[in-house]
């Protein structure tokens, strides 16, 4: 008895401390460097005293702002036009069998599988034929050719956010009652109406999350991004690395801190919005409950 | 045959995921497709490709050479990004499976969330940020550095080493191998483990022919996962090998880029996409003689 | 009477297995009719079309004459309770009940009132604020009921309304659902392969099997005269022994079952040493202690053993099997005051069948 016991609590204990270096190595380094985005010391050797003013030096710096709002800018129009497509995509996906169906998965499977590196050289090769082709059609010469920048990011990204939306959206779908719309349809709702009426309230934290699922990417993608950025153009993940490659300033340090932040906000929206979602389904504890 | 409803609902459900299933074709299928042909034409001198079919790229890239660098050697390079990649995936197993077993044995609810959100946190955040945090944390000038001093010990090099990349794939591979795994050992009936203990099995014994069959499709899983998004990682060689331990991608970057041969960069891109399409098949072989 | 529904020669099928095969069945305005049999035979299916989820492969469908084929469900005055009730989790009791007559546009005052009057209707008055997660199964099963007459369709069909409920509140449902159609007077068609269910409910039933209604008939008629073995097997017990006519005398005819003879009345003509299928009802077997002298009428009945007696409560049901066959009969007398009504039979004793003539039931095979 007493040994199976001893022996169980020393397998917990090693699980324990392994698992505690795991998260450790984890963490260690994000967290390290949001301690130092407020030390005032230049290097991160020393630390001298506490500050603001990496935070406060931010707005000044105007490359940094442009690219804040490159980013922003660019995910604000992603997201939305992603998390529309990626509903449309999944109840068209969801809605029944149809010839071509397994080939169809595939090619959405794409965007998920497939290594950054590949689609963003991808998409440099077929956007710098599609933009020669362009600007051959409406004879455009040198000075006015349409080139990469902020249109081409947005269409990349819309392609990923869209793919990605889509595989949450569909989730929820899955797990839809059909006969709930069936049951609109039957009470004279047109297909419309059940969508609104029926659907979109039943799948709401899953387009929720694609939503976020989408905004998170879109903000954070540095890879296929860098492929397909122009001049003018520059998103804050590449301004970053971009800064990483000449000095390091310790505002980058602040930058990256508000990055992780806002990421750990969005997250937190996510699971509030998935907990709300399943807490829906489940009928509550107290709620009266009679027999009938 | 079929009748006016049905074939109105056909085309509804056909006009929903038209957009998103265009979208995709434009924007991964044929991109795709277009760098597999790019891969056989001739490179024209300012980047972009000469309409000339050839294999010259593939001869290119077989050349062996033992000074492996950006230029040359790439069967060399390739080796080495497929053998970290996999040795990186071992490493974040040994470390992942602890901590995945640890989360799934926790009792109360609240524990277990509280460990998912621990690890799903770094999942979430930027990669460009957490690869900062570390080239922050270990920099010449950086925290560890400033320990070392502080403890009077001597300054150390971290960076720029093939060491410090192999630490970097498996810090930012980690929460991508946990994830997978715990659901796959959250799904595992503890009786089962108990029955084979019963039966007069060791604990060693227990982990390789209970534990590790059971949990086998969500192993092969993560290990797929992880070995692809390693081998075909940018970011770690380029921001903690600082170019001195090159992987796949940074040489197909640099072909698109600086080196303005798209063919060859395009040929280095078709066997990543074959190495990781190895990986995936190897993975679903592996997975459905588990269900068989 | 509005709610006529008629469908000609309507075949679904899915792929190549034919789930509905070239069905022709008339639904009268208001009346309650059941479509009964085993599991897969297709009627779902059928209760589908008719709603409009589902589309015939061929055929035709209308309601009170109007061709409703090619309509979509929400232009069809036809509404449906469905098996999983499918309430909308999102929206209140009134809400849900209300969803049909907002989509209509109806008054705010109008509404009220008309979901006020469903409620009452299903007894559920005191529950319009609860959620459907809120309440219990009968509940939400009736909740669905209301949401579905509330907007006033010409016919209601129901898809196994009581499969989820438990065996006392089924029962207690059975009324409730006979009292609403009454009160509705509107079409009712009730899917179920319960054949209690069917039988207690429906002015007729039609029994399906393999996506054809067999019979279609009252329930007394169904139960008494049943037109196929299937049938016969398929409503209530029934005995169904191999025979073979020995004589034809005009509507009556005489069988021989195992070493004996049975009256049969029968309209079929049939001719000496036809084989045919006998149904009889368990409780319309007499067993005649053969030791007490064999009744000697126009037909002596077959003997046989009795190898079984099982108390059932009520009544007592013995199982004989007949001599010089490997046939098995099954009698059901009423207990009297808890004592079997067969007397002192046991196991083993020697027995001779009897039966009425309008008891036996000739089927031809
Ligand atoms: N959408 C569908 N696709 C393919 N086959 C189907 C579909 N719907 C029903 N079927 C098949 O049609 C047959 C009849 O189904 P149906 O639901 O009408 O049976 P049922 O009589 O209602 O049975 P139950 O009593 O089990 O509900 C079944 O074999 C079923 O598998
Ligand atoms: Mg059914």
């Amino acid at each position: 008895m007493t040994t199976a016991r001893t022996r169980r609590l020393a397998s917990t204990w090693t699980l324990g401390s392994i698992s505690a270096v795991a998260l450790f190595m984890l963490y260690l380094p994000v967290a390290v460097l949001v301690v130092f985005s407020f030390n005032s010391a230049r290097t991160g050797a020393v630390w001298e005293s506490f500050t603001l003013d990496w935070y406060r030096s931010i707005p000044d710096d105007r490359q940094l702002m442009r690219a804040i709002s490159n980013s922003l800018w660019i995910a604000l129009i992603a997201t939305p036009v992603s998390t529309v497509l990626a509903t449309m995509l999944a109840l068209g996906m969801e809605g029944g069998r149809f010839r071509g169906k397994r080939s169809t998965e595939q090619v959405l499977n794409l965007p998920i599988v497939a290594p950054e590196i590949i689609t963003g050289v991808s998409l440099l090769a077929a956007m710098s034929l599609a933009l020669r082709f362009l600007n051959d059609v409406l004879g455009r010469g040198n000075a006015d050719a349409i080139r990469f920048g902020r249109p081409t990011i947005l269409l990349a990204h819309i392609a990923f956010d869209t793919a990605f939306a889509t595989l949450i959206v569909r989730a929820s779908l899955r797990n839809l009652d059909p006969a709930l719309a069936e049951a609109s349809l039957d009470l004279g709702a047109t297909r419309w109406q059940t969508f609104w009426r029926v659907i979109l309230p039943a799948i709401r934290p899953g387009v929720l999350g694609g939503a976020l699922m989408a905004l998170t990417l879109s903000i954070d993608n540095f890879v296929i991004t860098f492929f397909v950025t122009g001049p003018g153009s520059t998103t804050l993940p590449i301004e970053i690395y971009a800064r990483l490659r000449r000095t390091i300033s310790p505002s980058i340090n602040a930058v990256a801190t508000l990055i992780f932040a806002a990421s750990i906000v969005v997250l937190v929206a996510a699971l509030f919005a998935q907990a709300l979602g399943s807490a829906k389904r489940k009928p509550s504890a107290e709620a009266p409950v009679q027999g009938g | 045959m079929s009748s006016p409803l049905e074939r109105r609902e056909k085309r509804l459900l056909l006009a929903l995921r038209s957009p998103g299933v265009l979208l995709v074709v434009a924007l991964y299928l044929i991109p795709m497709s277009l760098v597999v042909a790019y891969s056989f034409l001739s490179p024209a001198p300012a980047g972009g490709v000469r309409w000339q079919w050839t294999l010259d790229s593939y001869r290119e890239l077989l050349r062996a050479d033992e000074r492996a660098s950006l230029y040359n050697g790439y069967v060399t390079l390739l080796w080495r990004s497929v053998w970290w990649s996999a040795c990186a995936t071992v490493v974040t197993l040994v470390l992942s499976l602890p901590l995945a077993v640890f989360i799934a044995g926790r009792r109360t609810t609240f524990a277990k969330n509280a460990l998912l959100v621990a690890v799903v946190v770094p999942f979430w955040t930027s990669m460009l940020v957490r690869i900062y945090a570390v080239r922050f944390l270990l920099a010449n000038n950086g925290p560890i550095n400033g320990w070392l001093d502080l403890f009077g010990l001597e300054r150390r090099v971290f960076l720029n080493s093939p060491g410090i990349v192999f630490v970097g794939l498996v810090y930012t591979a980690l929460p991508f191998m946990v994830l997978p795994l715990y659901a796959a050992v959250e799904r595992v009936d503890r009786n089962v483990l108990s029955a084979a203990r019963d039966l007069g099995a060791n604990a060693v014994q227990v982990f390789f022919t209970a534990f590790i069959p059971l949990v086998r499709v969500g192993l092969v899983a993560g290990c797929m996962l992880v070995f692809v998004l390693s081998v075909s990682q940018y970011l770690v060689p380029t921001l903690l090998g600082g170019g001195k331990a090159n992987m796949i991608a940074n040489v197909i970057e640099n072909q698109f880029g600086e080196a303005q041969n798209w063919p060859m960069g395009s040929a280095i891109a078709v066997t990543l996409v074959a190495l990781s399409l190895m990986g995936t098949l190897w993975s679903v072989r592996i997975n459905s003689e588990a269900r068989s | 009477m509005q709610g006529l529904v008629e469908l000609r020669n309507v075949t679904k099928r899915f792929g190549s297995h034919v789930v509905v095969d070239a069905m022709d069945l008339r639904i009268e305005g208001g009346e309650f009719l059941s479509l009964l049999g085993p599991s897969g035979c297709g009627k779902s299916t059928t209760l589908r079309m008719i709603a409009g989820l589902e589309q015939p492969s061929e055929g035709r469908l209308s309601l009170d004459g109007a061709d409703i084929t090619d309509l979509p469900p929400h232009k069809r005055a036809v509404n449906t309770v469905f098996q999983s009730y499918a309430l909308f989790p999102h929206l209140s009791v009134s809400d849900n009940i209300a969803y049909a007559l907002r989509l209509r546009r109806a008054g705010r005052t109008e509404i009220a009132a008309q979901v006020r009057d469903a409620l009452e209707m299903v007894r559920m008055g005191d529950h319009a604020d609860y959620f459907p997660r809120q309440i219990s199964g009968g509940q939400q099963q009736r909740v669905a009921l209301a949401r579905a007459i509330v907007a006033r369709p010409r016919v209601l069909l129901l898809d196994e309304p009581l499969s989820a409920l438990d065996l006392k509140l089924r029962q207690a449902m059975r009324l409730e659902l006979k009292r609403i159609h009454r009160q509705l007077g509107i079409t009712f068609v009730f899917v179920t392969h319960d054949q209690g269910e069917a039988l207690t409910m429906s002015d007729r039933v039609a029994v399906m099997h393999e996506g054809r209604v067999l019979q279609l008939d009252r329930p007394e008629e169904l139960y008494e005269r049943p037109a196929s073995r299937f049938v016969a097997s398929f409503i209530g017990d029934a005995n169904l022994l191999n025979a073979v006519v020995a004589r034809a005398e005009g509507d009556c005819v005489t069988v021989k079952v195992g070493n004996g003879e049975l009256p049969a009345k029968c309209k079929l003509s049939a001719t000496t040493g036809t084989a045919i299928t006998l149904s009889v009802r368990p409780q319309r077997v007499k067993l005649l202690q053969s030791s007490g002298g064999a009744a000697t009428g126009a037909a002596a009945g077959p003997t046989g053993v009795v190898v079984e007696m099982t108390f059932l409560g009520d009544a007592t049901s013995a199982v004989v099997r007949l001599d010089g066959s490997d046939q098995q009969v099954t009698a059901v007398r009423l207990n009297v005051e808890g004592v079997s009504a067969f007397g002192d039979l046991r196991i083993g004793d020697s027995v001779q069948l009897a039966c009425e003539p309008t008891a036996v039931h000739v089927l031809v095979r």
